[in-house]
């Protein structure tokens, strides 16, 4: 699995120098105030990671690598850990940059910076569980389509349900993860990632390249 | 180990429209073993069954005498692969191939991938789409090489290639092939490479095969017999495997040359290539 990881690392590792200009023209944004790096560098790094999916496709990875000695729950598995160590260690250096500009700045707001690490987390966890088994499914072209109509049906179902639901008897729930959320956040994204990578894994064992 | 490669009974349909098989076969180790016919005959499908990167329907396969599913990782530490448009994504470069592989293969020898690099002019820093057509196929049998497997499948390794390339190619499989315990199954519809190196030929044509012998067998039994229409009409129709009618004389492919030479004597007679044999057999009339 090493091997099938570093593959992935070093894909990114090509990829660096878009990379690099995006990463620098966020922290002068973020400089002026306009964007939170905590947030936006682990969701550029993540988004990265998925691009190369397309890569992989391009040029039939996939059933080169099955010809390899790694079973196919591997080849799921190292994509799965590939993309959490790429999200902690985006998250630890956006922390830190986040923190050198505030120290810049003069002005540490702890709580702000936690929360947008935390609500980048859960968004990436949600990115991750949703669209790697439509990846896997449909491959990372036809998988990107179906994401954007997932997410259409979703803004769809949750504006009607904004509408006709009374959010004050739901109020006394979500007050409960609103205060424990460092705690709510983390044991939820765990859950559906490992969610997600059971159904990809079900997906790619019978999958046909 | 008598087969590297066996295969019984295998099926594998593809929606009404391409069938392959019941398939059997075997692939004796220590050989190069051919694999011809049509593009579209079912060559590629072979392969990706042999390797499970596609699932058979029915039947059953055997690598190195064992189930290729039940010690599916355990056989694939000694099979090296290539196969026609699928390799690393060419983003990366020959670097990193090895630093990836070295963590894949038990046995990856990054001494002899880097000797084979250095041989072969293939720049390691360069990445993969910036490779020459056959500067990257020499570097995908590099890959394929380095972790010294006991068995090569090849799927059209020499196609779209000028000859210089493919004859480098070609010489690195007898090289190859020198240790007893190697084999190579190699598929192509560039027959003419395998007069040169093939031991053993394998046909296959609309899924089925229709042929399997050793190529001397093929060369010194079948060949092509030439005449002119008035000719064609007198010969035995079981005499005649296959024949096209050409604009001024009939070509008809027969077997056992030795006696049809003694009993259609005034006639012409051709060694038979396995392009010829190739042509004939799935064009010919019967």
């Amino acid at each position: 699995m090493l091997g099938l990881i570093k593959k992935d690392f070093l894909m990114i590792k090509a990829n660096l120098k878009t990379f690099l200009i995006i990463f620098i023209a966020f922290i002068i944004m973020s400089y002026n105030g306009s964007y939170e790096m905590t947030f936006v560098l682990p969701f550029l790094c993540i988004m990265l990671f998925i691009s190369t999916f397309s890569y992989d496709d391009f040029n039939n990875w996939n059933a080169y690598a099955i010809s390899f000695p790694c079973s196919r729950k591997t080849i799921v598995k190292s994509k799965y850990m590939a993309s959490i160590i790429i999200t902690i260690i985006s998250s630890i250096i956006g922390v830190l940059v986040a923190a050198v500009i505030a120290g810049l700045k003069g002005s540490i707001d702890v709580s702000e910076t936690l929360d947008s690490l935390f609500s980048c987390i859960l968004a990436i966890s949600i990115i991750i569980s949703v669209m790697y088994p439509m990846i896997f499914k449909y491959g990372s072209e036809k998988g990107r389509i179906f994401l954007f109509l997932l997410v259409a049906i979703i803004a769809v179902l949750g504006n009607v349900f904004y509408k006709y639901i009374d959010f004050s008897s739901l109020e006394r729930y979500l007050s409960f993860f609103e205060k424990n959320y460092y705690v709510v956040i983390p044991m939820f994204s765990a859950l559906i990632i490992c969610v997600s990578y059971l159904i990809s894994k079900r997906i790619y064992l019978k999958k046909e390249f | 180990m008598k087969n590297a490669i066996e295969v019984n009974n295998l099926v594998k349909k593809y929606d009404d429209k391409f069938k392959l098989g019941e398939l059997t076969l075997k692939i004796p180790s220590g050989q190069i073993v051919g694999l011809i016919g049509e593009n579209g005959a079912g060559k590629t499908t072979l392969i990706k069954l042999v390797l499970n990167v596609i699932n058979k329907d029915s039947g059953d396969i055997k690598i190195f005498e064992k189930d290729y599913k039940a010690y599916e990782t355990e056989i694939k530490q000694d099979v090296g692969v290539v196969l026609d448009d699928m390799f690393f994504p060419e983003l990366l470069t020959a670097k990193d191939v090895s630093l990836v592989m070295k963590d894949i293969y038990k046995n990856w020898d990054d001494n002899l991938y880097y000797n084979y690099l250095k041989d072969f002019n293939i720049p390691i820093d360069k990445q993969i789409k910036k490779l020459s057509k056959g500067m990257r196929k020499k570097l995908e049998i590099v890959t394929a090489i380095s972790h010294k497997p006991k068995l090569l499948i090849l799927d059209e390794p020499t196609s779209g290639l000028d000859p210089v390339v493919r004859n480098e190619i070609l010489d690195m499989f007898l090289k190859f092939i020198k240790d007893d315990n190697h084999t190579i199954l190699l598929s192509t519809h560039i027959t003419t490479d395998l007069e040169h190196i093939a031991d053993h030929i394998i046909f296959i044509d609309k899924g089925l095969k229709i042929l399997d012998s050793s190529r001397d067998e093929i060369i010194d039994n079948y060949g092509i017999l030439k005449c002119d229409i008035d000719y064609f009409n007198k010969i035995d129709k079981e005499d005649i495997l296959k024949y096209k009618k050409n604009k001024y004389d009939y070509q008809i492919l027969v077997s056992d040359i030795k006696k049809m030479k003694k009993k259609y004597k005034t006639c012409v007679f051709d060694k038979i290539t396995l392009e010829d044999l190739m042509l004939l057999m799935i064009k010919g009339e019967k």
